[in-house]
């Protein structure tokens, strides 16, 4: 779902009050011929039994659905009620055909077993009534969060999903980026470090650590990642980059030492862009800087299946990053045993994070890093001293792309390691973040 | 220092986003108040109580006492009926037994009649307590009061009972006596 007015649009269709009003009559009228056509044969409860099943059953998948996808949908809200109703009632169409009940037509909506329920229409109305209260509930939450934001002047957070289906997103204007901090007395540059796509602070606290009594290190999570997931409802570079600004300008104003992971480097970047004089130096580690758009895909997509249906476009994703916010709870909860398992190099709360953020966050980042990467015009030729960090084993970002790419300027340092370096070699990067700018020579640690 | 560099793209949505004041673009409220829907399903939640008290009545006398199992639609398979049960033969043939408290008659049950024994069903009226060993073994429900059934039997031409409900409103229902028959044959 587009964080763009025309999204904007497209999501708030289902809940225009003229075709609300008008699917609620064509429903009221489609239920009482129905229920007419059932009052022949003596047969009310029957209508009523399979109206209450595809009502609570319309309404607990419009649940999903607006939990899922952060909007409500589809577009005809109402009718959905009635379709689920023709389904749940087939067999009794069927059997006026000319063919009798059979236990596997409980695939209609359960058309036999329901009638068992203890209780029977009774049982079924408080289901009914139970499901649908969840379903408004959940909507009238929704709407209260967009209303909440649109008032405050920020864009509507829609498609954003886990908490901010219930509550409104915090403006990132009043509030900054939450970050950790260590020794903000320490000798030394202020150091912000940036991290990359589905993480958070967490990934860089190995790095922190050595710089501790160092430097001044702030780690901020970008907006829609980690501990900031419910900061923001629009998250383009400009956004991203405006936040850290903020951070930065919070944290004295610097010049400080940007130093930035993968997808953290474009932010980074863009700050220098935007505000040069809070950016002291660029150090860009495993920056994620591809030739073209083509060359990202590939090399972002390949390993990634979730990064590969985003880039196409494709509704796969928002459905399955939707549904990962859904289960968040339980997933950081698995997330580090999982980890464990397929690498017991990665910290537990690394792991955590790589499940919290939001998916237009996630989203977006992607379309930075493939249509509005300053990267590779900025290693061309930098303006402010910038320092690369080569993963040497990188799957992602591969040391030959990524030289092809880096003008004379550049500082280069090779260091052995895969994408994954702050975790892996966080005193080599460390101390390529403490290096001195010196330019036009590369160094291997 | 240059300043050669910058980003492409990156004032899609607004040059200032300090200053964006995106909320209140024309569009970005919803169109609707966040109470109107609860208001709204608060009314049709009356309404449809309301409804499904006054459809769903309690089982009348006559009725059986779990709905469920009234004309269920569903199809037996059994139990198989002796040749002769207290003088109805069976066998050969599909054969419909309707059992009554009252003799029918009347128009209402001559088209019931007419449309049941079509296809060379034979029905067979048990009134009152005659009908009694009958209704036993082709296993008819007792319903609400207690007392003889009304409603009817289906047994196919290998005596297998195949259906057995009661259905005091049974005369506006030839159809579903001969879906039944129909399946069975």
């Amino acid at each position: 779902m587009s964080a763009e007015p025309d999204g904007w649009s497209r999501a708030y269709r289902p809940l225009r009050p003229r075709s609300l009003a008008v699917q609620l009559v064509l429903l009221v009228v489609a239920e009482i011929a129905l229920y007419a056509s059932y009052d022949v044969h003596d047969a009310r409860f029957h209508w009523a039994t399979h109206f209450l099943v595809a009502l609570a059953f319309a309404s607990l998948l419009l649940l999903v659905r607006l939990l899922v996808t952060g909007a409500p949908g589809p577009r005809l809200l109402l009718p959905a009620v009635l379709g689920f109703h023709l389904f749940a009632m087939a067999p009794d169409l069927i059997f006026r055909g000319g063919v009798p009940h059979y236990r596997w037509m409980d695939v209609f909506l359960g058309h036999v077993a329901v009638h068992y329920l203890p209780g029977g229409d009774g049982s079924w109305l408080v289901i009914a009534l139970t499901s649908l209260g969840l379903f408004v509930g959940a909507l009238t939450a929704w709407l209260r969060a967009r209303h909440t934001e649109a008032d405050a002047g920020l864009p509507p957070g829609i498609g954003l999903t886990g908490m901010a289906v219930l509550r409104p997103q915090a403006d990132p204007r009043r509030a900054t980026l939450v970050h950790d901090e260590n020794d903000r007395a320490a000798e030394g540059p202020t150091v912000v470090l940036l991290h990359g796509l589905g993480s958070s602070s967490a990934f860089w606290r190995p790095v922190a650590a050595e710089l501790a009594g160092k430097a001044c290190v702030v780690v901020p999570n970008l907006l829609g990642f980690g501990a900031s997931i419910r900061l923001g409802t629009h998250f383009h570079l400009d956004d991203q980059a405006a936040a850290v600004v903020r951070l930065v300008e919070r944290h004295g104003g610097g010049p400080v030492v940007l130093a930035a992971h993968s997808y953290g480097a474009v932010v980074a970047v863009a700050v220098a862009i935007d505000r040069p004089d809070l950016v002291r130096r660029l150090v860009l580690i495993a920056p994620a800087a591809f030739a073209d758009a083509a060359q990202a895909r590939e090399r972002i997509g390949g390993r990634s299946w979730i990064a590969r249906k985003t880039m196409s476009d494709s509704a796969v994703a928002g459905v399955a990053c939707g549904t990962m916010c859904l289960l968040r709870r339980p997933l950081t909860s698995l997330a580090p045993r999982v980890a464990a398992q397929i690498s017991p190099d990665i910290p537990p709360d690394v792991a955590r994070d790589a499940v919290r953020y939001v998916w237009p966050a996630y989203r977006d980042a992607l379309t930075s890093l493939l249509r509005d990467s300053p990267l590779p015009a900025w290693f061309a030729d930098p303006p402010l001293p910038t320092t690369v960090v080569i993963a040497e084993d990188d799957q992602t970002v591969l040391a030959g792309d990524l030289e092809g790419l880096l003008g004379t300027e550049v500082e280069v340092v090779r260091v052995p390691g895969t994408h994954g370096l702050p975790i892996e070699r966080p005193a080599d990067v460390a101390r390529a973040i403490l290096l001195r700018g010196n330019r036009r020579v590369s160094i291997t640690l | 220092m240059t300043t050669a560099v910058t980003r492409a793209g990156l004032a899609s949505c607004c040059d200032d986003p300090q200053d964006a004041d995106w909320g209140r673009l024309p569009g970005a409220e919803p169109p609707l108040r966040w109470w109107i829907p609860a208001a709204v399903t608060a009314a049709v939640a009356l309404v449809l109580v309301l409804v499904v008290v006054l459809v769903v009545r309690p089982p009348g006398a006559l009725d059986d006492p779990d709905p469920a199992d009234q004309r269920d639609g569903l199809l037996l398979e059994g139990p198989a009926l002796p040749p002769d049960v207290d003088g109805a033969e069976f066998g050969g043939r599909t054969v419909v037994v309707l059992f009554e408290r009252d003799e029918p008659a009347g128009p209402a049950f001559d088209t019931w009649k007419a449309t049941v024994s079509d296809d060379g069903v034979e029905l067979i009226v048990r009134v009152g307590a005659a009908g009694e060993e009958l209704a036993r073994r082709v296993g008819m429900p007792t319903p609400v009061d207690g007392m003889s059934p009304v409603g009817y039997a289906v047994v196919d031409a290998s005596r297998t009972v195949r259906y057995a409900t009661l259905d005091p409103v049974y005369e506006k229902n030839a159809f579903e006596v001969d879906v039944i028959t129909g399946a069975v044959a």
